[in-house]
């Protein structure tokens, strides 16, 4: 890699590397990469000897971050309270930033997508601002841009906003007001994830792989509809390359595995793994559901936020068969993004945690 | 009533029984439902042969899930007519774990081997006398590259002179070819088109009625119509007894590999190479793959059946073969109805074996693959690397040309419908010669354990009686 592609002020040492949303799924990956496996951040372009210290922001307590020994502060910080986001900055000059503090799935009340993930992020920047932070990346989704209007079809940055439901509206209101702060703010760089899968998964994702193990997981329509599914670790890749490459200043990147994968193909390879890597007796079923299915699911969602209320049962079966599928190709060329790890390699992973 | 002896099925187990038995100087019949063909008229796997000689036009269908196609086949000379006459004799850890699970007392392996032999100098296996087809080739390729052991399966088949690699030629070691005429020679009579509809014991044997209400009285009665029609019969006939209790199958994946360049001929015939590395569990192995059975395998993949035409050439089709499941058969009216489950880790065992085939076909060379499965798409090489595709309960496209074990042979009386030679329990003059007597979990290609079984129970009647 070519140091000239490297942020410049990067060549000081005893950067200060701040994470929000650190007792998160991709929070605490990201802080695994930085405390425990800095060989990928070589790998990656990033020199670990020039990371002076760790800042973890993590809410609603840190009693969740299993691996946070080596961290330089540990805050409990609630990102909707700005003056708490700016405290939390305190004494930390020139970070760079990464913003993983999100809300996907709230409680009840889908009205919490705004605080968390617009009125969040606009703390975060301020406080960036204040801290003269060398970049902040933040994260955002594939739901600000909706679902492909075709199976073959794929999201490029350029695609225009069509957000799906609360959460993605909520996504695309913090994308527009990044994309409209001035030279004054920091450098920022945007990044869209689909699909999360890997190690640090919530219980969600348990019940996931057990509705495979027992033959229930719904295969609406034919389930050749394509899905772009991330490995964390492949995120934590693109997170950190979009962090000191010069060229992703004020850029928006899709971050996301090599391929797309259809929803047959996801939950073959799951069953796969659970049969063969796992010994775990599955059903060897699906239940079948017509499109017909989605479509009602996706206006009680609707229904639903529109009153200000969230089902996340209801809200994941309303995108059972629909294409959310995304080029990575300006990723690659642009920060050098590359994706290492396979679904099958990185499911494998995801499976370890639970049913070794 | 004379001292006749019907042998109803002219398959592997039935037309060996019945030539055995006349050249033993017994008044054999031979009734067979279907037709009597010359094979030297008929193009080998061709789409006349399977309209000719295979029941239900080469699909039978179980119940049961997932659904399992098998053939059969429905002429003189039954199976024989219509398989690869790939040539294994039974296995001696298979012939210990029936010897067990089946109780055989007096039936020995060493006894099984001699018949095997005797089999074989009369009915002619050969090896290949040239290099393996292209298509086998690329198994022993990715063997080569994996490290996994693979083996040349003799035929029961006589290569011509003219034969190469890229031309197989030659005839098939059918029984129509090899036993028919010594059978014919040694005074037996063949009532071909003659299906059975049932048996009824008479004082001194059995009246067999025929569905052109013909009615033969005769002393003894062997039962060779395969493991499916054999139990049916008896059911039909009402004889007490357990028939059809349990079947097996070898329930079977095939791929479609593409190559990407030529490697398949019209005349490729069958692959004689298969890998045996993951025996007793499962086989790997190269299909007939002519245009019409590779059209037949991606007839759910329109795009690929209108390329198929101009680069048929380039494909071949493989399996993966499983010793997993185990069903009954039933009777509906004039029907048999094989019902055949696998269980979980029968499923996985298919998917383990399909996994091993697309592993070993990338490592062939192979630029992509299609599972012969409902809903699956081709899979590229990089793609591979992702995901895995998954067979399940639901799915159409598990095949077996292998039926067997419907009848066991053996001392256990609970499980086993006949003695140690063949002698149905509790019947007089009544005996099986067929797959049926064989037991369960065989896992390579059964025709030449079914003749050593046949020869057997033939020898210890003709011991017996003659």
């Amino acid at each position: 890699m070519s140091r000239g592609l490297l942020l410049k002020n990067m060549d000081n040492k005893n950067i200060p590397v701040v994470i929000t949303g650190a007792s998160g799924w991709l929070g605490q990956a990201l802080i695994d990469v930085f405390l425990h496996q800095q060989n990928k951040l070589r790998d990656w372009g990033l020199e670990p000897e020039k990371i002076g210290s760790l800042h973890l922001l993590a809410y609603p307590d840190a009693a969740s971050l299993p691996n946070q020994h080596g961290a330089s502060s540990v805050q409990v910080v609630d990102v909707t309270n700005a003056k708490a986001v700016l405290q939390s900055f305190t004494g930390i000059k020139h970070p760079l930033v990464f913003h993983a503090a999100g809300l996907i799935h709230p409680g009840l009340f889908s009205g919490d997508f705004i605080k968390v993930n617009l009125h969040g992020t606009q703390h975060v920047m301020e406080a960036a601002k204040h801290a003269q932070a060398r970049r902040v990346v933040i994260m955002s989704s594939n739901s600000p841009i909706g679902v492909n209007p075709g199976r073959e079809h794929r999201f490029t940055e350029d695609s225009p906003y069509n957000p799906y439901m609360g959460y993605g509206r909520s996504k695309m209101l913090m994308e527009q007001y990044v994309r409209s702060l001035g030279t004054d703010y920091p450098s920022w760089t945007l990044v869209r994830a689909p699909w999360f899968y890997g190690p640090f998964q919530p219980p969600r994702q348990k019940l996931f792989f057990d509705m495979i193990l027992q033959g229930k997981v719904p295969i609406v329509g034919d389930g050749n509809n394509y899905r772009s599914m991330v490995f964390i670790y492949n995120l934590c890749q693109g997170l950190v390359r979009c962090a000191i490459h010069e060229k992703a200043d004020r850029q928006i990147y899709w971050i996301a595995d090599e391929t797309p994968y259809t929803m047959n193909e996801v939950v073959d390879t799951v069953e796969t793994l659970l049969s063969q890597e796992f010994n775990q007796q599955c059903a060897y079923k699906r239940m079948h559901l017509p499109n017909l299915v989605s479509e009602i699911a996706w206006l009680a969602d609707y229904s639903l936020q529109k009153a200000g209320l969230y089902n996340q049962k209801i809200h994941v079966l309303s995108e059972m068969n629909k294409t959310i599928a995304c080029s990575i190709s300006r990723a690659q060329q642009e920060t050098g993004y590359q994706p290492e790890t396979s679904l099958y390699e990185g499911m494998k992973q995801s499976l370890l945690e639970l049913y070794a | 009533m004379d001292n006749t002896i019907a042998v109803i099925g002219s398959g592997a187990g039935g037309l060996l029984t019945a030539t055995l038995l006349a050249e033993a100087g017994f008044a054999v019949t031979l009734f067979e439902k279907g037709a009597l063909y010359d094979q030297s008229q008929t193009r080998p796997y061709g789409v006349e042969e399977i309209e000719k000689n295979y029941s239900y036009g080469g699909i039978t269908a179980s119940i049961g899930r997932p659904p399992v196609n098998f053939v059969e086949g429905s002429a003189v000379g039954g199976g024989t007519e219509v398989n690869s006459g790939l040539y294994y004799r039974l296995p001696k850890p298979v012939f210990e774990s029936w010897q067990k699970a089946y109780g055989y007392q007096k039936l020995d392996f060493a006894a099984l081997e001699a018949y095997a032999e005797a089999n074989e100098a009369e009915v002619g296996i050969t090896h290949l006398p040239h290099a393996p087809t292209q298509l086998a080739q690329k198994l022993i390729d990715g063997c080569t590259a994996l490290d996994w052991s693979h083996t040349e399966v003799p035929r029961l088949f006589d290569y011509a002179n003219s034969s190469t690699r890229d031309q197989v030629a030659g005839i098939r070691n059918s029984f129509s070819v090899k036993l028919l005429p010594r059978f014919l020679e040694a005074g037996g009579r063949l009532l071909a088109n003659t299906r059975v509809k049932c048996l009824q014991p008479e004082h001194t044997g059995w009246q067999i009625k025929t569905t052109c209400r013909q009615h033969f009285s005769v002393w003894s009665v062997f039962l060779g119509l395969g493991s499916i029609a054999t139990p049916g019969l008896l059911k039909r006939s009402k004889i007490p007894g357990n028939w059809g209790r349990s079947c097996y199958l070898h329930p079977s994946v095939r791929v479609v590999a593409d190559f990407g360049a030529p490697v398949n001929t019209a005349a490729s015939g069958v692959g004689t190479t298969q890998v045996n590395q993951f025996v007793p569990d499962f086989t790997l192995g190269c299909s007939a793959s002519g245009l019409h059975h590779l059209a037949a395998a991606l007839c759910a993949d329109a795009h690929s059946l209108q390329q198929l035409p101009q680069q048929w050439q380039h494909a071949g089709l493989y399996y993966a073969s499983t010793s997993t499941g185990a069903g009954r058969v039933m009777t509906v009216g004039a029907q048999d109805l094989l019902n055949y489950r696998l269980t979980s880790d029968d499923m996985t065992l298919v998917n383990k074996a399909l996994h091993h085939l697309i592993t070993l076909l990338f490592a062939a060379g192979a630029d992509r693959v299609y599972p012969c499965i409902s809903h699956k798409t081709w899979i590229t090489k990089e793609r591979w690397q992702h995901v895995r595709p998954s067979v399940k309960l639901s799915d159409d496209g598990l095949m077996s040309v292998h039926v067997f074990g419907s009848c066991p042979m053996g001392s256990h009386q609970q499980v086993c419908s006949t003695d140690e030679e063949g002698a149905v329990y509790n019947q007089r003059g009544l005996y099986l010669c067929d797959a049926s007597l064989l037991g369960n979990k065989l896992g390579v290609n059964p025709q030449g354990t079914v003749m050593s079984f046949a020869r057997h129970v033939a020898r210890s009647f003709i011991e017996k009686y003659g």
